[in-house]
């Protein structure tokens, strides 16, 4: 059950999962495959931004799903939206994974360097820019890194976003703002750039 | 109704949010926008300052779900195992009510299906018991593919 935050007033009662939810604990298969066509893209880019590792980004997505298989009958409607208790699961997933890391390796961030680069001179220049702003992403703490996902990458709102960390809103917003403030830094040569270029 | 929203809460939800209000949560963006009017320059310029992160976090790589992985996802939906239980379940409570809850009495076709139920269980347990106490059939099966000097091994090596 998702901690009382007391800031959850502004989550609306209609869930557009919760009819598949319904159908799927009934073992309807169409239903399933309508909410892996939903949803399983936002898993496995969420788990990519909190991993930067593919293989294991796509393991934390099925998990979410193997998860949504098995608790579906359990589902209560109107105490969160489904979408946001997927988040969560996949949210604590991947801390389960970093803290698994962290026992095996000491503070390296993964080599990001796409293999299918373009070869082209600004394809080239895309891609070691994309990979500059997910390394400084990975130096972030994974709660930060979570709240950036979330609100700035995924685009939810701050009260879903917030529930889906299982925070209250003022804890999220303190975690956006050191967050953005450590990308700012981290990334200020590229934004200096940027501003260069636009004149 | 929006309450006024001074220059520093604008900066701050500006480092918070963002540079584009439409991002803003609801509750504040009628604020901001009243700031923003009452401020034009000001508002700008600190929105400006905010803009190149907002630019460069566009350009995040963003992993695409593969359809051999949506496969991967969709061969772990176990449908058929639900059903069956499902299934199972409706038989189970489709002789319980047939016994137990019709006025008080039992039809005849419920204790005949309880009574083959009970019987089948009973008969299959004690052949299966039966069978393995007359033959040793486990040591047979043992001796087959354990040991080397097995009937089923000097048979193949024989022909």
């Amino acid at each position: 059950m998702p901690e009382d935050t007391g800031h959850t007033h502004g989550l609306s009662h209609y869930d557009p999962d919760g009819d598949l939810v319904v159908r799927i604990a009934q073992g309807d298969h169409q239903a399933a495959s309508e909410l892996v066509m939903r949803h399983l893209p936002k898993m496995v880019a969420l788990a990519n931004h909190m991993l930067a590792d593919a293989t294991e980004a796509e393991d934390i997505a099925q998990e979410v799903f193997v998860k949504v298989w098995k608790h579906a009958h359990k589902w209560q409607p109107g105490v969160a939206k489904f979408e946001t208790w997927m988040h969560r699961v996949a949210i604590n997933l991947c801390y389960d994974r970093l803290r698994r890391r962290r026992e095996i390796y000491t503070d390296q961030i993964p080599d990001r360097e796409d293999k299918n680069t373009p070869k082209t001179d600004q394809g080239i220049i895309d891609a070691q820019l994309s990979a500059h702003i997910e390394g400084a992403l990975q130096r972030l703490p994974p709660r930060q890194r979570a709240a950036i996902t979330l609100c700035h990458l995924r685009e939810m709102s701050n009260i879903e976003a917030a529930d889906s960390m299982q925070v209250s809103v003022e804890a999220m917003e303190s975690l956006l703002a050191r967050g953005r403030k450590g990308l700012r830094k981290l990334l200020a040569g590229q934004a200096a750039e940027l501003l260069e270029s636009e004149g | 109704m929006s309450t006024l929203m001074t220059r520093k809460g604008f900066e701050k939800y500006t480092q918070i949010y963002g540079s584009s209000l439409e991002h803003w949560p609801d509750s504040i963006r009628d604020a901001a926008g009243h700031f923003q009017q009452r401020h034009p320059a000001d508002a700008n310029r600190i929105l400006q300052e905010e803009r190149p992160l907002d630019q460069l976090l566009t350009q995040t790589p963003v992993l695409k779900a593969s359809a051999r992985l949506q496969a991967r996802v969709m061969s772990t939906f176990p449908a058929a195992q639900h059903q069956s239980e499902h299934k199972k379940f409706a038989i189970t409570s489709w002789l319980i009510n047939g016994i137990l809850m019709q006025n008080n009495a039992i039809p005849a076709w419920s204790i005949i299906l309880t009574v083959m139920l009970v019987s089948g269980f009973v008969g299959g347990y004690s052949g299966y018991a039966h069978t393995l106490n007359q033959t040793g059939a486990t040591e047979i099966i043992a001796d087959a593919f354990g040991a080397e000097d097995s009937a089923f091994l000097t048979e193949e090596t024989s022909t």
